[in-house]
C-alpha cells in the first residue's frame, strides 16, 4: 500500500511541478530611456524634436512553445513576457514580423487577430511594425511620419531573424528596443510614409532589430 | 492524462469526420479539389449559418446600413447589376464592379487585383474600405458583442459568447465556401443526364477553340490575371494587379472571371464597362489595346462571325445556373427578422 501511494505522489508531484520559465521585458527607449509617447525628444541643440505615437511590432522566440506576440507601447500588458525553457538560456533566437508561412494561412487568433490593426485590408498580409509620430523634419500633413511596416514574399521580406546572447545567469532580462535609431532628428531618406511592402520597410526593420539588445 | 489525451483524439477525429462529411456533401463530383491554400476546408454548419447571418447584416458597416449583400446580391450570383461601379456607404461610388461570388474555394486569389490570398481575409477589405463599409474590424466586433443574439450565436459556433475579429472573418468566410454554382446544364451534360442542343454543341466547340486556356473549365476561370486587351479608362486609371505587385509586369492585369452565371451577374468587365456578352465578344473580335502585358492568346485578336458570337452565347448560357440563384439556403435567413 506504501509503495502505491508513494507512486501516486511521486506521479502528482511531477505532473504538478511547473515548467521552469525566464522572464522577458520589452523596453521601448528613446534616448536611452523608456519611452514616452506623444512627449517631444529635442536634438542637442534644441532645434529639432520628434515625437512618437505608436510603436507596434510582431515577434516571437523561436521554438515551438512560442507563439508570435504583438507588443504595443501603448499597453503595458503586453510588454512582459514568460517564456518557457528547459534550463537557463546562453543564447535568444527570436523572428521579428511574421512568417511567410503564418502570412499565408489565413485569419489567426489571439495577437494575431486582425482586430488589432496591424493586418493590411488592400493587400494580403499583416503589417509586421507600425512606428508613427510628428516630427519637425515632416513635410507631410501636421508634420506625421507613418512607417507600416511588412512583406513576406521572398523580394525584400520585412522579416528579420535575431540571436542575442543571454545575459549571463539572469532570469529576468530586456530587450532593449531603441525606436530612436530609425526614426531621429532628420529626414530619412525614405521620407514620411512607408505603407507596403519594399525594400525600404525591409531595411528598416532591419535596422531597428540591429539596435536592439538584450538586456 | 494518457486517457484524457486519448478521449480527446477520440472527439476530435469524430469531430473531424463530421467537418468533412459536410464538405464532401457539397463538393461537386466534377469540380478538381479545393485550393487548401486559399480556403479552409473544415465547415462546421453552424458556422456556416453564422456567417450568412453576417453576410446580409448592415452592422459589418459604420452607419450600420450597408451589408455585403448590398453589393452582392443572390439573385444575381451575389454579383452587382445594374451598376458599372458599385456604390458603398454614404452612397460613394467605388472604382471597381463588385464581381459575383460563387465558388471561391478553388480560386487561387480573391478580389480583381488578387489583393486577397486566402478567403479568411476577404472580407476584411469591404469594410476597412472607406467607399464601402467603412468600419474598423473592433468596431465591428464591439457592436456584435453588444448583441445578445450574436453572443449565442457565437457561442453555438465557436464555443464562445466572446466575439474576435478572427471569429467574424472565419463566419463569413465559411459561408463563402458554401456558394458553389455547380449545377447549370454545362453541368448536367458533363455528368451525363442532359445533352447540349445543336447549336449550344457549335458553341462549345467555340469555346474550346478560343476561350478554355483563360476561361477554363469546369471553373471556367483558371484564376491566374490577365491583361485581355481593355484599355485604359482614364476617369479611372486602375492599373489591376499592378496597383498591389508594383511590378511592371502586372500592369494592367485582372483576375480572369469565371463565365458561370453570365445572365445574373451582368456587367461585365472590372469596371462594368460592358453592358451584354455579345458587347464583351465583339471587344474580343474588334476591341483589343496592344500593350506590353497583353495576354499572348490576344494578340492577334479572336476571329469570330456574328453567327458564331451567337453560338457561343448560346453555349454560354448553359452555365447560368438558376438553382443556385434561387437556393434558399443562401438567402437572406429568416431568423434576422
Amino acid at each position: 500500500m506504501r509503495w502505491v501511494l508513494t507512486l501516486i505522489f511521486t506521479v502528482l508531484w511531477f505532473l504538478g511541478v511547473p515548467q521552469p520559465t525566464v522572464k522577458l521585458g520589452v523596453m521601448v527607449q528613446c534616448q536611452d530611456d523608456s519611452l514616452v509617447l506623444n512627449e517631444r525628444y529635442y536634438s542637442a541643440d534644441s532645434t529639432q524634436w520628434v515625437s512618437f505615437s505608436k510603436v507596434q511590432f510582431y515577434w516571437k522566440p523561436i521554438g515551438e512553445d512560442y507563439d508570435y506576440r504583438l507588443v504595443d507601447w501603448s499597453d503595458p500588458t503586453s510588454w512582459h513576457y514568460e517564456l518557457p525553457v528547459d534550463e537557463l538560456p546562453t543564447e535568444l533566437e527570436c523572428i521579428f514580423g511574421i512568417d511567410s508561412l503564418t502570412n499565408s494561412q489565413g485569419v489567426k487568433g489571439g495577437d494575431l487577430d486582425p482586430i488589432h490593426g496591424m493586418y493590411w485590408t488592400w493587400n494580403s498580409g499583416y503589417i509586421h511594425v507600425k512606428i508613427e509620430g510628428e516630427a519637425s523634419w515632416s513635410t507631410a500633413r501636421k508634420q506625421r511620419f507613418m512607417y507600416h511596416l511588412g512583406g513576406y514574399q521572398p523580394k525584400h521580406p520585412a522579416i528579420v531573424y535575431h540571436t542575442f546572447q543571454w545575459p549571463a545567469h539572469k532570469k529576468h532580462v530586456q530587450l532593449i528596443v531603441p525606436v530612436d535609431q530609425v526614426v531621429g532628428f532628420s529626414r530619412p531618406v525614405y521620407g514620411e510614409n512607408i505603407m507596403s511592402p519594399g525594400e525600404e520597410a525591409a531595411a528598416i526593420l532591419l535596422s531597428l532589430v540591429k539596435g536592439m539588445e538584450l538586456k | 492524462m494518457r486517457l484524457g489525451a486519448v478521449i480527446a483524439v477520440g472527439v476530435l477525429l469524430a469531430a473531424a469526420s463530421w467537418h468533412q462529411d459536410l464538405w464532401e456533401r457539397i463538393q461537386p463530383a466534377h469540380f478538381p479539389m479545393p485550393n487548401q491554400q486559399a480556403v479552409s476546408t473544415v465547415l462546421d454548419p453552424a458556422v456556416v449559418q453564422l456567417g450568412r447571418q453576417l453576410f446580409y447584416d448592415p452592422i459589418l458597416s459604420r452607419d450600420s446600413t450597408i451589408s455585403c449583400a448590398s453589393c452582392h446580391s443572390p439573385y444575381n450570383a451575389f454579383a452587382h447589376t445594374d451598376h458599372d461601379l458599385s456604390h458603398g456607404i454614404d452612397d460613394q461610388i467605388g472604382i471597381r464592379n463588385a464581381p459575383p461570388i460563387f465558388n471561391l474555394a478553388w480560386a487561387k486569389a480573391y478580389m480583381w487585383d488578387g489583393a486577397v490570398h486566402h478567403l479568411d481575409m476577404q472580407a476584411l477589405a469591404p469594410i476597412s474600405n472607406p467607399l464601402e463599409m467603412d468600419a474598423s474590424l473592433a468596431e465591428v466586433v464591439e457592436k456584435l458583442n453588444q448583441q445578445p443574439r450574436y453572443n449565442q450565436a457565437f457561442r453555438t459556433s465557436f464555443g464562445t459568447e466572446i466575439i474576435t475579429g478572427e471569429y467574424v472573418l472565419k463566419a463569413i468566410a465559411q459561408f463563402q465556401a458554401t456558394l458553389i454554382s455547380a449545377t447549370a446544364k454545362y453541368d448536367s451534360v458533363v455528368l451525363g443526364t442532359a445533352t447540349f442542343t445543336t447549336q449550344q454543341q457549335q458553341g462549345y466547340a467555340i469555346f474550346q477553340n478560343h476561350c478554355n486556356s483563360c476561361h477554363t473549365e469546369p471553373l471556367f476561370t483558371n484564376g491566374e490575371f490577365r491583361n485581355n486587351g481593355l484599355p485604359v479608362d482614364s476617369t479611372l486609371n486602375d492599373w489591376g494587379r499592378y496597383t498591389i505587385t508594383a511590378s511592371p509586369a502586372d500592369s494592367l492585369l485582372f483576375k480572369v472571371p469565371s463565365l458561370r452565371n453570365l445572365s445574373y451577374s451582368y456587367p461585365y468587365m472590372h469596371d462594368g464597362r460592358f453592358l451584354s456578352i455579345r458587347e464583351a465578344l465583339s471587344h474580343y473580335t474588334d476591341g483589343i489595346t496592344q500593350t506590353p502585358t497583353l495576354s499572348s492568346e490576344l494578340e492577334q485578336g479572336i476571329r469570330l462571325s456574328d453567327r458564331e458570337k451567337t453560338d457561343l452565347i448560346a453555349f454560354l448560357l448553359t452555365l447560368n445556373d438558376r438553382h443556385f440563384v434561387m437556393d434558399k439556403a443562401h438567402h437572406f435567413p429568416r431568423s434576422m427578422l
